[in-house]
């Protein structure tokens, strides 16, 4: 009730205040979160570890992949979530990277590199941006024409460009003379980051390298949402056509929050790289780009904080069905992950299609006012006697 | 909204003439490519032959997914696992030696393995579907993959993910009966498929033009507001066709299942392809459909024989992306209920 | 000077004329209503001019530029706007953010610049928060700047789209049945935020039912029927044409009383 007594000008500031302290929560709680886990594992205070104390659920490794499909998940939720274009190839990038990654570093000499370039310290970080570059322009060109079209057909659309691009790195860029990407057997021996002759391994560095570009790229998603970009997707989602009639180049800006994303998982792709030292097309398919939607489902899909919850539930949710189920079913293997997602994608999109971070958060103020409606009801009936 | 269904009409016979161009331009540049391997008639003719086998299938698939399309809105990821659920279900019955004839074990193995399928059909609508009704396109398309990761995974903890063995039709054994006219060879599975494909396009159109429930469900697919103003029940009509969709997913998996060693992933390429050959054929038009999903099979194999195997998939999803790109005027209409 | 010339304008669905040859000027700074029957075609021509629905033939000139081919969000960043019959507001979005969208075409800073969160974007968005806010005073939605636009009643979504349109700086804003469904007393607003329009040098086309409202603002009016224009004059004069006493009698019984 105070606010409607406050000037409108510093009302009007209300809303940003808000997102700031929301996001600064996000930021602490992350962290404070991350810190901690990593502090354990990498000082084991007291011969602690973290697989120790979460009974092996939880290990840096995990925690390492977790920021890999957040940097993904970010340009997933800002091109799905606020802009409401649906990905079903989203993986397609995310592999490019890699294999851009992987063949630039590993078969250089093949490629006519000289050594004094390929051999130095920043090739690899040179050829991850570089990447980064190369995805976020093609999917700028697929992106002009297939986002014209809409909801289903621009699923089914972006599955096809999935599956194209999986097909070609499968069978060798259809060069099969050059080996560049290996086949089914993918490319391996990808060395490791540097930084001089600092070379960012084993996991306990690396996973700071990653949460360090994660925070990164949380920082630049939630400035985007905030700025005349985020407005324009939000806008595009709730109306293309009203969009179009203040002057928002709807076309144009679709296709540069492909971009976008499509930069955003050739990085976490260039990354995933060198931390799994070798890749293979099958970790590129179809089966990847439903996961990156789950995730993103579960997390929420227009929200940036939802990306790493969504990442983080997920790969718990699978860890915690591969280590626990074969205790109750001995003998059970990969089936039980592919239903219990099924149903929960379902549930969730029934109950909270807004995903479980909005969902649950709405739940529950949904939950408080009904408690303090229910408290003020009884209290005016009070005076009454009629409890 | 008379007035848009004119100019789509208007527009369509162009599109007709399009495809047309396309497959003629297609068959020419495959030819030229296949020249490198001295290919003879006969081994076009075969290339014909055999692609029509899967074209046939795809074109059952396709219709699944226009009917559902067309009376819901919503296309239907889940649609491969009814492909898959078939054969399956057909070959764990058969197993169980109920009768004394093998033929009539297949029978009726096939036959449960339908209503079977129908009854998923319909549970993955009334489930899944209908109470998110009111939702946004995206979150229809997130629940239909759910459904289809749930019923692959239940498959996958059924069957195992080895392939299994489905007997031909005519010799109930692995050994299939086969006919050689010249250097063609044909095999009986392939009459059985075209066959029976034949006999389901024949019942659907009687099903379509002579019964009351047909003809509402049409009513529904040219207009679901105007069929509800006349008293049609959409909502039942929504869980008929996820019905009707199964069914035909069933069939063509089920005559299929002797050619291809069915898996429990079989239902994801399958699926794709009938959508393709849905897309091919507009999406809107039932025959349009079928004749998609035969030149899909046609020029998918065509295209197999004169490239590397493994570019085999490439090809629909080439075809899928152009046709998109191709025809978004008709194809974003119904879509833009979803906006706002 | 004419601000918006329409010269002999078609539109065809298929085998049906939505529009035929339809010719007419609008002056810089008057009220130009367009009036006539459901169905005569006054959304399809409100389509065509704002880029939505390619036409069929004939010209579109907007201050001599030719409209034709330009597409709906070149035409707006002209200053040329349009609102919707069937309301379009950003439910998803806060009133104020509504009218931030609107006024998209007059900022630059860029994607880096917004990632980054760079100094040059942070004085654009301070700047264009205030510009927002003030269209918001203009249509009197200020109190309720940061309330999601779905909360607002139907008539203040009208009134927010037509916020969200002003912040464009357009010279011509074209409203579509800006008083359907509104109160009396929102229409009586709605009346005086176009004249205070008018005042600012807005030139103002609507399509609208209300008769009151468009005999009471409108410089000239003209009636279409069945996609052909068949009177145009003052109100006075066209609510004296025999013509168009026939297609409402035909119609309807003639909405003024």
């Amino acid at each position: 009730m105070n606010l409607q007594r406050q000037p409108t000008a510093l009302r009007s500031l209300g809303v940003n205040a808000r997102a700031f302290s929301r996001d600064f929560i996000g930021y602490l709680v992350l962290i404070l979160l991350l810190g901690g886990m990593g502090w354990i594992e990498i000082v084991q205070p007291g011969d602690l570890s973290l697989p120790k104390l979460t009974g092996g659920l939880l290990t840096l490794d995990m925690l390492t992949r977790v920021g890999l499909f957040t940097i993904v998940l970010v340009g997933l939720n800002l091109l799905m979530g606020y802009a409401g274009q649906v990905s079903l190839g989203q993986a397609a990038f995310y592999g490019m990277g890699a294999f851009f990654s992987a063949i630039l570093t590993t078969r250089a000499a093949a490629l006519g590199i000289p050594a004094s370039l390929s051999q130095a310290w920043w090739w690899a970080w040179l050829v991850m941006f570089a990447g980064m570059l190369l995805t976020g322009a093609c999917a700028y060109l697929i992106g002009v024409p297939i986002l014209r079209l809409r909801g289903h057909y621009l699923a089914m659309a972006t599955l096809g460009m999935g599956v194209v691009v999986y097909v070609l790195l499968k069978e060798n860029l259809a060069v099969p003379q050059l080996n560049l990407t290996g086949g089914f057997d993918g490319v391996h021996s990808i060395p490791r980051l540097r930084i001089g002759d600092f070379v960012i391994w084993p996991v306990t560095r690396y996973f700071v390298l990653v949460w360090f570009f994660t925070f990164l790229v949380i920082a630049l998603g939630l400035n985007i949402v905030n700025s005349r970009y985020g407005r324009v997707l939000r806008a595009i989602h709730a109306s293309q056509s009203a969009a179009e009639s203040v002057g928002v180049a709807v076309h144009k800006s679709k296709a540069q929050i492909f971009a976008l994303s499509a930069a955003l998982a050739s990085l976490a792709g260039s990354l995933y790289a060198h931390f799994q030292a070798a890749v293979i097309p099958a970790t590129f398919g179809f089966g990847e780009s439903l996961e990156l939607v789950i995730m993103s489902s579960v997390g929420g899909l227009a929200s940036i904080w939802g990306a790493p919850f969504g990442a983080f539930a997920v790969l718990l949710l699978k860890e915690l069905l591969r280590t626990q189920l074969r205790v109750v079913f001995p003998g059970v293997k990969g089936e039980f992950e592919a239903i219990a997602f099924g149903v929960l994608l379902i549930v969730i999109m029934i109950s909270m299609p807004e995903g479980l971070t909005t969902g649950m958060l709405k739940a529950y103020r949904r939950w408080r006012a009904a408690r303090v409606l229910k408290q003020e009801i009884a209290e005016s009936l009070e005076p009454l006697g009629m409890k | 909204m008379a007035l848009l269904t004119q100019s789509e009409k208007k527009k369509g016979i162009s599109t007709i003439q399009g495809v047309a161009l396309a497959v003629v331009v297609m068959v020419l540049g495959l030819v030229a490519l296949g020249s490198r391997y001295n290919f003879g008639v006969v081994d076009y003719v075969q290339f014909v032959v055999d692609g029509l086998r899967a074209g046939a299938i795809y074109a059952l698939v396709a219709l699944g997914f226009v009917a559902v399309y067309r009376v819901t809105g919503v296309i239907n990821f889940a649609q491969g696992v009814f492909i898959m659920l078939g054969p399956m279900m057909t070959i764990s019955f058969y197993e169980q030696n109920w009768f004394p004839s093998l033929r009539l074990n297949l029978f009726v193995g096939a036959l449960l393995a339908i209503a079977i399928t129908a009854v998923v059909g319909i549970a993955i609508e009334r489930f899944t579907l209908y109470p998110a009704r009111r939702a946004l396109p995206l979150t229809k398309i997130i629940i239909t993959i759910g459904a289809y990761l749930a019923l692959q995974g239940g498959a996958l903890l059924i069957w195992g993910p080895q392939g299994h063995v489905m007997p031909a039709f005519s010799t109930l054994t692995l050994a299939d009966q086969s006919f050689r006219f010249g250097g063609l060879l044909l095999k009986a599975q392939s009459l059985w498929i075209w066959s029976t494909v034949l006999i389901t396009l024949a019942l659907l159109g009687l099903f379509f033009e002579r019964t009351r429930l047909g003809k509402a469900m049409r009513a529904c697919a040219v207009n679901r507001q105007a069929a509800q103003l006349m008293g049609i029940r959409v909502d039942t009509m929504a869980t008929i066709a996820f019905a009707l969709a199964a069914i035909l997913g069933a069939v063509g998996g089920i005559v299929l299942g002797p050619v291809t060693r069915p898996t429990y992933d079989m239902g994801l390429d399958l699926g794709l392809k009938g959508f393709v050959a849905a897309i091919i054929g507009g999406m809107v038009n039932f025959p349009m459909a079928v004749l998609g999903g035969l030149l899909l099979g046609v020029l998918e194999n065509m295209w197999a024989g004169v490239t590397q195997a493994g570019f085999k998939d490439l090809f629909a999803f080439v075809v899928l992306i152009v046709m998109l790109l191709l025809r978004p005027r008709v194809l974003s209409g119904p879509e833009a209920e979803g906006e706002h | 000077m004419n601000i918006l010339e329409v010269t002999k304008l078609c539109k065809q669905f298929g085998g049906i004329m939505a529009l035929h040859r339809v010719t007419f000027q609008v002056a810089r700074g008057e009220i130009f209503a367009i009036i006539g029957p459901n169905g005569a075609g006054k959304t399809t021509l409100f389509n065509l001019v704002s880029g939505a629905l390619p036409a069929s033939s004939g010209e579109m000139r907007y201050k001599t530029e030719l409209l034709n081919g330009l597409l709906p969000h070149q035409i707006a960043a002209r200053g040329l706007v349009r609102t919707f019959q069937t309301v379009q507001v950003f439910g998803n979005m806060t009133v104020l953010e509504n009218v931030m969208v609107g006024r998209h075409t007059k900022t630059r800073y860029g994607m880096l610049d917004a990632a980054l969160r760079l100094p040059a974007a942070r004085a654009e968005e301070k700047r264009l928060r205030a510009d927002a806010l003030a269209r918001l005073e203009l249509v009197g939605l200020a109190p309720r700047a940061n309330e999601s636009a779905a909360a607002l009643s139907f008539g203040q979504q009208r009134v927010l789209e037509a916020a969200r349109a002003l912040a464009l700086d357009p010279d011509l804003i074209m409203l579509d049945e800006p008083g359907a469904g509104l109160t009396r007393a929102e229409v009586e607003d709605l009346d005086r935020l176009i004249q205070r329009l008018q005042k600012q040098g807005i030139t103002v086309v609507l399509v609208e039912h209300n008769m009151e409202l468009v005999m009471g603002i409108a410089d000239r009016v003209m009636v279409l029927e069945y996609g052909q224009k068949i009177a145009e004059g003052t109100p006075l004069q066209v609510q004296h044409n025999e013509r168009v006493i026939a297609a409402y009698l035909g119609a309807d019984t003639f909405p003024i009383g």
